[in-house]
C-alpha cells in the first residue's frame, strides 16, 4: 500500500522532482504529444492524440497510487520532463519517464532521476518490485533500465502497433526486487 | 567465443565510444564504461546490427547485458549459418 510521503518533492543533485496534479500533469504533457519523435519513445506511439484521448492515456495522478512528477533542473522552472510511478499490485512498482527536451538527452538525466525517485519509493512504500515495459527498439531506455541493475525477465511479442507509422512492436519486460536495489547501494 | 568474433565486437564498441580497443575486455557491461551512454548504447546496437546485415530480434536486444553477449550473438549467428 502507498503511503502519504509517495507524493512528495524529490530533489537529486541536478533536478527538482514536483508532483503535479492531475490538470497540471494533462497541461504539462498535452502539449508534447505534438511531438511525434517524443511520443513514440515515451509512449510508443507517436499518432496524434485528441486532448481526451490524451488525458484517458497518460498516468493521471491521484496521489495514493499514481504520481507524475515534473523534473526541474535547479536554477530554472520550466520542466524538461516528467517521471511517472504506478503502484501495482502486488506490492509492484510501474516505472515510466519521459526528458522533452533535447538539450538534455544523453546527459544522464534519466539515471539520476530514477536514481532518486526508486530510493523515493522504497522509501515511503511497502513495494517490492519495480518493473517497467520498453518498446524492443527504445534502445536507450533499455540501457536505462539495464545500467541501474534492471533485469530482463520476457517479451511481450507483436503486443502493439505504433499508429504513426503502422509498426508492430514487442515489448521487453524489466523487474527488480527491492533486495537487489539495496545489494547494489551496499556494492555501491 | 572466438578470438576474430570478440575482436570484431570489440572494434565495433570502441569505434563508437572513441577509445582504444584494449580499453574494452569482455566482461565490460554496459554502460559501465564513461563514454558508454544511452546515446552511444543506441549507436553500437545500429553499427552491431549493420555488421550482422539484419535486425537484432527482440529477445536479442534483451540478451545484451555485456560484451561477450555481443560476441556470443555473433558466435550463434556463425553456428546458423554453419548449419
Amino acid at each position: 500500500m502507498a503511503k502519504s510521503g509517495l507524493g512528495a518533492p524529490i530533489e537529486s543533485e541536478r533536478f527538482r522532482l514536483v508532483p503535479l496534479s492531475r490538470w497540471g500533469a494533462f497541461k504539462l504533457t498535452y502539449r508534447w504529444t505534438k511531438d511525434s519523435a517524443f511520443m513514440s519513445s515515451y509512449c510508443g506511439s507517436g499518432e496524434p492524440r485528441s486532448p481526451w484521448k490524451w488525458y484517458r492515456e497518460m498516468i493521471r495522478p491521484n496521489n495514493r497510487t499514481k504520481f507524475v512528477h515534473a523534473i526541474v533542473p535547479h536554477g530554472q522552472t520550466e520542466p524538461i520532463g516528467v517521471h511517472t510511478v504506478a503502484i501495482k499490485p502486488y506490492k509492484s512498482c510501474l516505472l515510466a519517464v519521459g526528458i522533452h527536451d533535447r538539450n538534455w538527452w544523453g546527459k544522464g538525466v534519466v539515471q539520476e532521476v530514477r536514481t532518486r525517485a526508486i530510493e523515493h519509493v522504497f522509501e515511503h512504500s511497502d513495494v517490492e518490485r519495480l518493473y517497467a515495459q520498453v518498446v524492443a527498439r527504445n534502445f536507450p531506455s533499455i540501457f536505462n533500465y539495464r545500467k541501474l541493475g534492471f533485469a530482463h525477465v520476457g517479451t511481450l511479442h507483436r503486443c502493439r502497433i505504433d499508429k504513426a507509422n503502422g509498426q508492430v512492436q514487442d515489448m521487453l519486460i524489466f523487474e527488480m526486487f527491492r533486495e537487489q536495489w539495496m545489494a547494489r547501494d551496499a556494492n555501491a | 567465443m572466438r578470438e576474430d568474433e570478440l575482436g570484431a565486437v570489440l572494434g565495433i564498441i570502441a569505434n563508437v565510444l572513441g577509445c582504444r580497443v584494449e580499453e574494452v575486455t569482455a566482461d565490460v557491461r554496459v554502460g559501465s564504461l564513461p563514454q558508454w551512454d544511452s546515446i552511444n548504447h543506441m549507436s553500437i546496437i545500429l553499427a552491431f546490427e549493420q555488421h550482422l546485415a539484419r535486425q537484432l530480434t527482440s529477445e536479442e536486444i534483451g540478451s545484451l547485458e555485456t560484451v561477450a553477449s555481443f560476441a556470443a550473438l555473433l558466435a550463434r549467428q556463425r553456428d546458423k549459418a554453419e548449419t
